[in-house]
């Protein structure tokens, strides 16, 4: 325990004050906090009334959440109570809002009524502009509605909406995986910014061509949602809640850094708002505050960007993390365009007049590397930094790791499940491109099986024991690839229903209809447990829906309620958008919540929980959508963030249940499956672009490692900030 | 014009008509026999049309005869102020000055008297009422209220169909069937034999739907109306009536009767739900006896019961709306199981009336009391049951034989909604020349049907995430309509009449079902991941109309008629009330001209009706009290009709007949509605030939 709380304070940095551009001012606006009745929660969304002048925030907070308006010049505060995640003013003042995540509702100010207005469920951006064309983000975590993932245009009128963006065609034109799209800003030139969860902003220009700007890559909890804002001068805001940071990108695509610091860093989640009031900047996020951003001057922001300075200059020195030696042919780039390689020193430098830079450190079989540099004439400005070849930042003593597989040779990339067959050989669920990969430890030799078919929403690989592979299909069933088949399958989604998967030679794989599995084992029976979350829409056999359960198909086909996470007495069922699942070797499945809870379903059907997600009464929380697996010898292994979501770890929870034992921490992302060897002595995880291979070097269990450590280890810390852990895009919603 | 040859052909055949020779038995009543005619329909005791009290229409035998009109509604179209709307091949809205909707609750419909309303949805069937345009002997249209007579219901006015009576043995057969495949069939046996007269009436009456989807840019833009089931069967019905007349002696009869309706129909319940099939039957049985006492007046007796009895799915199960493949069902409303929803509704009633006259003729009273008891018995509706108990008289004063004062009341206590009265005044000025002067006032109610008072439905729209419940409402009042007429009536000997009316009404208490959209009122769940609106019946609006008409018939000859009328309506808020989606055209027009040479009958007609107001409703307006509907893309529509009726010499008795509907054929959509997610759509319908026989023997 002394141990991991060293470790722990080792890996957490000294957060430095934030930093502005010079000529810019921050100032603290508003710091009440949820639950006062007029306190900040988790802010989503926020602009300012045009007929008030007030600021409105859509937020949520303890008590489920409310629309918080703020009069700065008198200091007055209200709510309207309505849970929402985006707001948007229309010139005469009407206010239109997503209520939930269910409908679109509007605030008609005349008749001070708060009026359903058009059925477009899960509602992240709203935006009217100045000629009053009122446009409405819809993403796709929560309930599915007719154009997810696109930007409707809505008539003020009657309600009625249509799609005036194409998801489809933004990807092939940028070339960027898009996937939930989580924010809208639209420029008086018509012009639309449409941001995806996972740090993609996009541009539709008005003549119809799509562009990606500054790709925010980092993330909190598998999200990067960036707020986003346009003001009167069409100046695009772009608040990066997950790294701290406030650009400015004007209508030449010209990005400038406008104030960084951890204290711009959300704590737990990567939404915030950003919004103006014309000379201001206002951000917020979950650290409960409200930032606001001026010029000293007085004058717009706009003209701010554009004062003339003079070019400075600012150098790196990149050295690989552990042996120390210079690292050749790194990329170093900056977000305002300026870009440069190492040489055989490692040294590289870049010139600007920008004052502040967001500095990426690039190279295939490295983590990403981020550095917030502040640039004057006045100082050196010269930067060491060090690159990590991807293994965890630290390791239980007497325990070794190895980069079992990777990107570059093996085609691991955004690798979420793995699992090992009989013969040993290894399968990887790779989200990223949406491939299932085998790889042989022994020969060396990887193979894609399959892609397409929803893979890239696919998030479990499971192998029953005759070696047929299951899968999800996206968020609409689940496959099944036989082991005979004739592999690589190339698989297509049926045009007319999402749940038909075929491969090239028009076999049907889909295995079963049930919505939203994202995880999946087999009882010893041969009973196949599917875990179906918040996104269990009612499908073939349950018309009432899945939400929430586990169902099992039986080896007779039928399919039926295994367990809503009902316990006895209980007030409300334990499952919260179950994720998930595993069994132990009494059979009982072990079940992953979106709230970090592990649940345990016996045999019977009965929930019990045995870890809380928020670490209620226990050292530490697990955070959402905790990976778990057991060893094989009874002991129980979960995978998560620390409980305040600053590192990715793999834990085992103590056999007194009071503990949480580190067995590696700093992990390239918090999810992802991982695997046991039948001796409990290897551990294989799948790490994002590798595949990790954590081993005992003696015949000890990993799990008498950490219950009887022999000696300790010292990691080394960092100044800089690596890529932090990559988390699943359905953390926040599904 | 598409056929301009055609339409001349047409004139030159029916002017070179028109010079020669007149079938007596086909010639039309002289409108001085007309006007003499003796309705019962304005206050339920004989009077001459020229002396009703109140607005009425008359259509005759002889109207009937050379209309070629297939159905009840298609006769009525052309009465001036009755809307007829087609909302589909087997379902038809009819209303009076304006007002017209779909499942129309505010028109009172008789057959003989006894009431062919439903009080279960409030609505009459058009097409499954058990008698063919063939049985009917004439209709009398009350235009505006008459609840001061009937009682609850005839709000919008009243229609008394009145079959024939046998005074001889003999039959007929009419079979017809078109180029849209609609096939009818209808017999009609009468026996006399001294005091006793049979009559046998059966027949059968098939359509498919056309063009099913209606569709136009800017209309369905999210495509919900398709149905899940191709049905080339929008409507399939057989019919059966007996009969049986004794007549004791000049004075006293007893006529009892039994019928039957039944089969399958299609039946739009609601804006946006799908076309459903209803396997439905109206079954009746009424006996009525008649004494006339002389001085002690004309006593009618009459017992009635009904059985209207349904079963549908009403919409798609959500299974099946997911496997949908077209995308836009993706909003249909359905319901989480398969649900027959299979009732009855049962009504029994009694009714006595009393009409005597003074001796020389001055006043002349009528009076009676009805008990009438409806049961429901599953289906739309739990069960529930109501008990109307009334009395009602009016007297009429013939202060001088030009000045006639009528007085009516009635009074309804009504087990769910209490009581309510109808009343009716008018001074009829008839004066010994050429022009008639009326002035009428009167007021009517309806009472909420059992469905408004009682249901209790939940839909699920699954790609909305959305649960919709229906929810009837207890506590509802009786509508209210107050009317004031001024008709003016000028004839001009046998040939020329014009009639002039003016009215204005005023509604009190609409009853309408919006889902108030109020964000307060819906349900959110998380847990479920969907959200609950609750559309309840409410008492919601006031609202006034005021419209003119003017109607013209002139009969140059014996042999030929021309009738040409006009209607005009302004209602101000009527068409936006919440929740009630009227058609109030602006402007109605018909004309007609029919002429009888020979063996040959020819009519052509011609119908317009326009929009409603041009302006209204361009787009949406989902503000609270918005009427959340657009009215763009409404279509203002024409339609021209011809009928030519042969007879067969070789073969007595034999017409043939030959009726083409929409010559033109330009395609016109009577009936929809748009809201911002659910679409509803009629059919459009073209040009219609139907051919046929009619064989008198």
């Amino acid at each position: 325990m002394e141990i991991l709380i060293l470790c722990l304070t080792m890996l957490h940095e000294t957060r430095p004050p934030i930093t502005v551009a010079p000529g810019l001012h921050l100032e603290l606006a508003y710091d009440v906090a949820d639950p006062h009745p007029n306190g900040l929660g988790q802010p989503w969304d926020m602009e300012m009334d045009p007929r008030s002048g007030r600021l409105f925030v859509a937020q949520s907070t303890v008590g489920g959440g409310n629309i918080l308006w703020i009069d700065f010049d008198s200091g007055l505060a209200g709510q309207l109570p309505f849970f929402s995640q985006a707001l948007g003013f229309a010139p005469d003042g009407t206010l239109y809002f997503g209520v939930s995540n269910f409908i679109l509702g509007t605030w008609e100010r005349d008749s001070d009524s708060f009026l359903k207005f058009a059925i477009i469920p899960s509602v992240r951006g709203v935006d009217v502009t100045p000629s009053g064309h009122l446009f409405v983000a819809q993403g796709s975590f929560g309930p599915i509605g007719l154009f997810p993932d696109t930007v409707l245009s809505v008539d003020r009128g009657d309600g009625y909406f249509e799609p005036h963006w194409s998801s489809d065609d933004a990807q092939q034109q940028t070339g960027l995986p898009l996937n939930v799209m989580t924010s809208l800003s639209v420029s008086s030139q018509g012009s639309l910014f449409a941001g995806y969860h996972t740090g993609e902003l996009i541009v539709r220009h008005p003549n119809g061509q799509y562009e990606s700007l500054n790709y925010r890559s980092q993330t909190i909890g598998g999200l990067n949602e960036q707020p986003t804002f346009v003001d009167h001068l069409d100046l695009l805001y772009q608040y990066d809640v997950t790294t701290g940071q406030l650009f400015a990108i004007n209508g030449n695509g010209r990005v400038f850094l406008l104030a960084y610091g951890d204290d711009m860093k959300g704590q737990r989640f990567s939404n915030g708002a950003v919004t103006s009031d014309g000379t201001s900047v206002f951000i917020a996020a979950d650290y409960q505050k409200i930032y606001r951003l001026s010029d000293l001057q007085g004058t717009a922001i706009s003209d701010f960007i554009e004062t003339p300075r003079s070019d400075m200059t600012v150098s790196f020195t990149v050295l690989q993390q552990g042996d120390e030696i210079p690292v050749q042919d790194v990329m170093v780039r900056s977000a305002a365009g300026m870009m440069a390689k190492t040489d055989a020193d490692g040294f590289a430098a870049l010139a600007s007049s920008d004052p502040l830079h967001e500095i990426t450190f690039s190279k295939q079989g490295f983590r990403l590397l981020f550095l917030n540099v502040f640039v004057d004439e006045s100082t050196a400005n010269h930067y060491t930094v060090r690159l990590n070849p991807g293994l965890p930042e630290w390791l239980a003593p007497g325990l070794e790791a190895q980069i079992l597989f990777n990107e570059r040779e093996h085609g691991i990339a955004g690798s979420s499940d793995v699992c090992a067959d009989s013969q040993g050989r290894i399968y990887s669920m790779n989200f990223r491109p949406g491939t299932i990969t085998r790889h042989d430890p022994v020969t060396g030799e990887s193979e894609v099986l399959a892609s397409g078919g929803g893979l890239a929403n696919s998030f479990v690989v499971s192998l029953d024991e005759d070696h047929n592979i299951y899968a999800s299909i996206g968020n609409e069933g689940v496959m099944r690839l036989p082991a005979t088949a004739a592999f690589p399958l190339f698989l297509t989604i049926d045009p007319q229903d999402a749940a038909q998967v075929h491969d090239q030679y028009g076999n049907d794989l889909t295995f079963s209809r049930v919505r939203d599995v994202d995880g999946m084992v087999f009882l010893t029976n041969g009973d196949f447990i599917m875990s179906s979350g918040a996104g269990g829409a009612p499908s073939p056999g349950f018309p009432n829906g899945t939400f929430n359960t586990l169902i099992v198909k039986r080896p007779t086909g039928a399919e039926s309620v295994y367990s809503r996470g009902l316990v006895q007495g209980a007030p409300s069922p334990l499952f919260n958008n179950n994720d998930i699942a595993k069994r132990d070797p009494q059979d009982r499945v072990m079940v992953g919540n979106r709230n970090g809870d592990v649940v345990r379903i016996n045999t019977s059907g009965d929930a019990e929980l045995i870890w809380p997600g928020n670490g209620a009464g226990k050292p530490d929380g697990l955070g959402a959508f905790s990976c778990l697996n057991d060893d094989g010898q009874g002991h129980l292994f979960v995978r998560g963030d620390t409980g305040d979501g600053s590192q990715s770890v793999i834990r085992m929870i103590h056999p007194s249940g009071l503990e949480l034992l580190p067995v590696a921490i700093g992990l390239s992302q918090c999810f992802g499956g991982f695997q046991f060897s039948d001796d409990g002595r290897e551990l294989l995880i799948s790490d994002d672009h590798n595949i990790l291979l954590i081993k005992s070097p003696d015949e000890r269990t990993i799990a008498d490692h950490l219950l009887s450590p022999k000696r300790s280890v010292l990691q080394l810390s960092q100044t800089t900030r690596t890529m932090p852990p990559s988390h699943r895009h359905s953390y926040q919603e599904k | 014009m598409k056929y301009p040859k055609l339409w001349l052909v047409l004139f030159a055949s029916a002017g070179l008509l028109a010079q020669n020779e007149v079938d007596p038995a086909m010639t039309d009543l002289s409108l001085e026999d007309l006007l003499n005619l003796e309705v019962v329909s304005a206050t339920r005791g004989a009077v001459p049309l020229r002396e009703s009290p109140i607005p009425l229409s008359l259509i005759t035998a002889n109207d009937i005869e050379m209309s070629g009109a297939r159905d009840i509604p298609e006769l009525l179209q052309r009465l001036v102020g009755v809307d007829v709307m087609k909302v589909g091949t087997s379902q038809t809205e009819v209303s009076i000055r304006g007002k017209n909707i779909n499942f129309n609750r505010r028109l009172l419909v008789l057959i003989d008297g006894r009431s062919e309303y439903i009080d279960l949805i409030g609505v009459t069937l058009w097409h499954l009422i058990p008698i063919s345009v063939s049985d009917i002997e004439r209709i009398e249209v009350v235009r505006g209220p008459a609840s001061s007579v009937y009682g609850a219901n005839a709000f919008a006015g009243v229609v008394n169909i009145i079959t024939k009576q046998p005074e001889t043995s003999g039959g007929q057969v009419h079979i017809s069937s078109g180029n849209e495949n609609q096939p009818s069939g209808h017999v009609r046996a009468h026996l006399k034999h001294n005091q006793f007269s049979w009559l046998l009436q059966a027949g059968f009456d098939e359509a498919e739907n056309t063009n099913t989807a209606v569709y136009f840019p800017g209309f369905n833009r999210i495509p919900t109306t398709v149905n899940f089931e191709d049905d080339a069967s929008s409507k399939s019905v057989s019919k059966v009536v007996l009969s049986g007349i004794y007549d004791w002696s000049d004075d006293r009869s007893l006529r009892t009767e039994y019928g039957t309706a039944f089969g399958d129909m299609e039946l739009i319940p609601q804006p946006g739900l799908p076309r459903a099939d209803w396997d439905v039957s109206n079954q009746f049985f009424q006996s009525e006896y008649v004494h006339d006492a002389h001085h002690l007046g004309l006593w009618r007796f009459q017992l009635h019961f009904r059985d209207f009895s349904y079963k549908t799915q009403l919409v798609p199960t959500t299974v099946d709306v997911l496997s949908a493949e077209e995308q836009g069902n993706s909003f249909f409303p359905s319901l989480d199981d398969e649900h027959l929803f299979d009732g009855h509704s049962k009504m029994q009633s009694l009714s006595l009336v009393w009409q005597n006259s003074t001796p020389s003729g001055k006043t002349t009273a009528v009076a009676g009391i009805e008990y009438r008891h409806i049961d429901n018995k599953g289906g739309l509706v739990p069960q529930r049951s109501k008990n109307v108990a009334s009395a009602f008289a009016n007297l009429t004063y013939r202060t001088r034989s030009w000045l006639h004062l009528t007085g009516g009341i009635r009074f309804d206590h009504d087990s769910i909604t209490s009581n309510d009265i109808g009343y009716a005044l008018s001074a009829n000025m008839l004066p010994e020349c050429e022009h008639d002067l009326r002035v009428t006032a009167r007021r009517a109610f309806r009472t909420p049907s059992l469905f408004e008072l009682y249901t209790d439905i939940e839909l699920n729209v699954p790609r909305q995430n959305h649960r919709v419940r229906f929810r009837g409402n207890n506590q509802l009042n009786a509508e209210e309509i107050e009317t004031a007429d001024i008709t003016y009536t000028m004839h001009v000997g046998n040939r020329f009449q014009l009639e002039f009316e003016i009215y204005f009404e005023r509604y009190k208490d609409l009853i309408g079902n919006p889902e108030s959209g109020r964000l307060t009122e819906i349900e959110f769940d998380p847990n479920t991941n969907q959200f609950l609106t609750t559309t309840s019946f409410e008492n919601l609006s006031d609202a006034e109309s005021r419209g003119l008409q003017l109607d013209l018939r002139y009969q140059p000859k014996p042999n030929q008629s021309i009738f040409l009328n006009a209607h005009w309506a302004d209602p101000d808020e009527l068409n936006d009330v919440p929740g009630e989606t009227f058609f109030t055209p602006q402007i109605t027009l018909n004309a007609g001209w029919r002429v009888t040479y020979g063996d040959l009958s020819t009519q052509l007609t011609f119908r317009y009706v326009d929009k409603t107001d041009p302006h209204e409703f361009p787009r949406g307006d989902l503000s609270a009290n918005g009427p959340n509907f657009t009215r763009d893309h409404q279509q203002r529509y024409s339609v021209f009709a011809s009928y030519f009726r042969c007879r067969v010499p070789a073969v007595k008795g034999l017409d043939l007949f030959l009726f083409v509907d929409n010559i033109f054929d330009d395609h016109y959509v009577a009936y929809y509605e748009f809201d911002s997610v659910l679409n509803a759509a009629g059919e459009a319908f073209g040009r219609e030939i139907n051919g046929g026989i009619i064989w008198k023997f």
